[in-house]
């Protein structure tokens, strides 16, 4: 079956809507990439003296160190609570996505403020052991690779349970019926299955760590991407800020082939029958203490431990005789982020799924370059696309203008439009890779039998492909929104005069140690971050098994 | 008006904006473990190998750190300002936030540090008998260096008239509100700070006279100054 049998016609307008959603987030960051082809030569010379290497070191090491803890923690406990049952294995099913919803500039601070060297648990150390005891150095490329990790594990989590739920039960039972033992059916016949899901979370734990900045701040670790920061706000050279930051668009094309490269010509889709789900072996004796402690200490630490410890302090700030004079603003500040997060999930969802569709009605070349292009957006930081859709709408303003079409000022300052449209660079990649799983899981030969019939593009698309991706366009709609909200450095950068977020208030608070006052908004975000994730946890573990 | 509430030093030569607080970053030190006679009055003093590891420092990317070494490199020349930050970057524990180097002087981990004195003001507020006090830098010569929190009137501003009436009431009457707040210094010499920087820091010491616009426009040689000594 190829596409050739389809009516050719039918085909070019998905291939265009592909193009042109592919090139309205490519231009702003090719208007930064393309800076580097007429380089600062001197200030190249003077940050590769001196803290370039260091810096691309320190990128390497992080990256690499959160994407490989990320992948034992996620593909690890995936594994465990869909392969066994042990006291608790239910509940910590969906327990340990809840870290989905801390943002790590949250764990972070949370970290340091009562692990760093002035918290009270190295206060504590300190007096019982000596003013010079040894104690782990938290505020260190360790502890942001232990922070991340702590976080952004959920991704390779939830990815390879549905692959496991959905693509490996039935070959694993079938292995096991031919007579392979469980560790061998694993690891020969689950392993490669899952293989493609661990690669992707793999891939967008190491963009999602790129991207950051306000964390590894915290920790005093130099990524390129802070370097990029010291540049354009310290010597507000934005020429050479926007050349290095192509470094940082380097280690993003790097993550993307090693996900290509990880998940090889794997392509598997699962026809005949729902899938079941695996068949649970009991764990008993310490086997089963092993497991229940190990997911018990994940989600205290990653998510009740932190937040009890915000509640106490948000309590502890409302009761006590300071007083907030920030609460007045806590409306304006929540309205402004679920505002962002709504246009930006809408937007997304829908351009994602018309892009996954276009991969199968379009022109197979044309589309998937386009797919390629649209996960840039999501790897270059923040801030970089943030610039970039600056300098690309200020390029669209001008044009507007010269044809006599131009308000004065109108994109550039009335920029909750660029906002948006940032956003939707930065956001559209994680929700066309969940849509586009989804539908690449409709087996090829459903969407040709309905294309036979003669239902058209639109009709196969909005009958056929809906209902059977509709799981992973929801998950789309989830990874955007909790995304979305999570946002910092490209609302830092383009948010229209006073149109603070929630993220803005924790991160201003925070960069001073004003921690309990920074509890409250920090709490908000979790809490509606939350109510996607528990949506999520019902979708993975209310499917028929 | 706003011309007679602020020194010119404080604000624009061209009167695009007007300084309203002053935040002066200062030398401060566990006053458990020293002596305030033995505590350093000079920046450049941090720099000399005997404060090796007794030293607490905020990182280069934050704008204070910046502003300081623009102003050592208006005021002592490139050399010197290069010789300093070395000394620094040999000597000093390079930390995050100013309220983390005052916790790792109470802590003992640092005698000494640089910070803005009105976190200091912050933490004595919380806690009176917080163990860090504050010494006022180069008081024998130029004056301590001071930021300024200030503003201006944008030129697209759709109220220009109110937001001049605001600036002048920020200036005058309003100074009382803005420093009670946040413990900043008002920019006014006619209105008194509140009553605990006051008391804990006095009012007497001497600020340096630099211009902001001109150490502002050093910035960005601070910032590669302080890579090529090694200044993370």
């Amino acid at each position: 079956m190829t596409s050739t049998s389809w009516r050719p016609s039918s085909t070019w307008g998905w291939s265009a809507s592909a193009i042109v959603a592919a090139t309205l987030v490519v231009v702003p960051v090719g208007m930064l990439a393309t800076s580097v082809l007429s380089p600062s030569r001197d200030v190249w010379a003077q940050q590769w003296s001196t803290r370039l290497p260091g810096e691309l070191v320190t990128t390497a090491v992080l990256l690499v160190g959160v994407a490989v803890g990320s992948i034992v923690l996620g593909a690890g406990l995936a594994w465990l609570v869909s392969a066994y049952r042990f006291p608790g294995s239910g509940t910590f099913g969906w327990m340990l996505i809840l870290p989905f919803a801390m943002p790590s500039y949250i764990l972070g601070f949370l970290t340091l403020s009562t692990l760093g060297r002035t918290g009270p648990v190295q206060d504590a150390w300190r007096s019982a052991f000596g003013q010079d005891a040894w104690f782990p150095a938290v505020e260190s490329l360790g502890g942001a690779i232990v922070a991340f990790t702590l976080v952004l594990y959920p991704y390779v989590y939830l990815l390879t349970r549905a692959a496991l739920r959905d693509q490996a039960a039935g070959a694993y039972q079938a292995a096991r019926t031919l007579g392979a033992g469980p560790s061998e059916a694993a690891r020969r016949v689950v392993l490669p299955l899952v293989r493609p899901a661990i690669a992707a979370g793999g891939a967008v734990v190491m963009m999602e760590t790129l991207t950051d900045f306000a964390t590894v701040q915290y920790f005093g670790v130099d990524t390129v991407s802070v370097g990029v920061f010291r540049i354009w706000r310290g010597t507000y050279d934005r020429d050479a800020a926007s050349e290095i930051a192509t470094l940082v668009l380097a280690f993003a094309l790097m993550a993307i082939g090693m996900e290509r490269v990880a998940r090889g010509r794997a392509k598997f889709g699962q026809s005949g029958g729902a899938a079941s789900g695996l068949d649970r072996r009991v764990l008993t004796g310490w086997r089963a203490v092993l497991a229940t402690s190990t997911c018990a200490g994940i989600v205290l630490g990653a998510f009740v431990g932190p937040v009890i410890q915000l509640s106490v302090w948000a309590i502890r700030e409302q009761t006590g005789n300071r007083g907030t004079p920030l609460l007045d603003q806590y409306p304006g500040y929540l309205w402004h982020s679920v505002q962002l997060v709504v246009v930006t999930v809408v937007i997304c969802t829908l351009v994602a799924f018309v892009v996954a569709n276009a991969r199968r009605f379009g022109g197979r070349r044309t589309t998937q370059l386009a797919s390629r292009a649209i996960a840039v957006g999501y790897a270059v930081p923040g801030p970089v696309v943030g610039i970039g859709v600056l300098l690309a709408t200020v390029a669209v303003d001008r044009a507007l203008g010269r044809i006599g079409l131009g308000l004065p000022g109108f994109v550039a300052t009335g920029s909750l439009l660029v906002l948006v449209y940032a956003y939707t660079v930065r956001f559209l990649a994680p929700g066309l890779s969940a849509v586009e799983s989804g539908v690449g899981q409709v087996p090829e030969e459903m969407t040709a039998s309905a294309r036979t019939l003669g239902a058209p593009p639109i009709e196969t698309a909005r009958r056929v492909h809906v209902p059977l991706a509709r799981a992973s366009l929801f998950t789309a709609a989830v990874l955007v929104g909790v995304d979305a909200l999570k946002e910092l450095p490209i609302v830092l950068l383009l948010r229209p005069f006073g149109f603070d977020t929630l993220p803005v208030w924790v991160y201003n608070l925070a960069s001073e140690s004003r921690y309990e006052q920074a509890a409250l908004p920090a709490l908000s975000i979790i809490v509606v971050a939350l109510l996607p994730v528990y949506l999520l946890s019902r979708r993975l573990e209310g499917s028929p098994r | 008006m706003l011309d007679g509430a602020i020194p010119p030093e404080l604000s624009d030569p061209d009167h695009l904006w007007y300084g309203l607080t002053l935040r002066a970053r200062t030398i401060v030190y566990n006053t458990d473990r020293m002596d305030v006679a033995d505590v350093p009055t000079h920046y450049a003093d941090l720099a000399d190998p005997e404060w090796k590891g007794r030293v607490c420092m905020r990182d280069s990317s934050n704008v204070y750190q910046q502003s300081l070494v623009a102003s050592l490199i208006a005021e002592d020349g490139d050399a010197e300002a290069l010789r300093i930050v070395t000394g620094w970057a040999n000597n000093a524990e390079i930390l995050n936030n100013d309220v983390i180097i005052l916790e790792s002087i109470a802590d003992g981990l640092c005698d000494v540090g640089i910070v803005n004195h009105y976190y200091l003001g912050r933490k004595l507020e919380e806690d009176p008998s917080f163990p860090v006090g504050l010494v006022w830098a180069e008081q024998d010569g130029r004056g301590v260096h001071v930021n300024i929190s200030g503003g201006g009137i944008t030129k697209y501003s759709k109220h220009p008239e109110q937001a001049r009436q605001f600036l002048e009431w920020l200036a005058t009457d309003g100074q009382g509100i803005l420093v009670d707040a946040n413990h900043e210094y008002p920019a006014n010499p006619s209105v008194p700070p509140e009553p605990l920087i006051a008391e804990e820091f006095g009012t007497d010491f001497t600020r340096d006279p630099l211009q902001a616009s001109v150490f502002g426009a050093l910035n960005g040689d601070a910032v590669r100054l302080m890579d090529e000594a090694g200044y993370r």
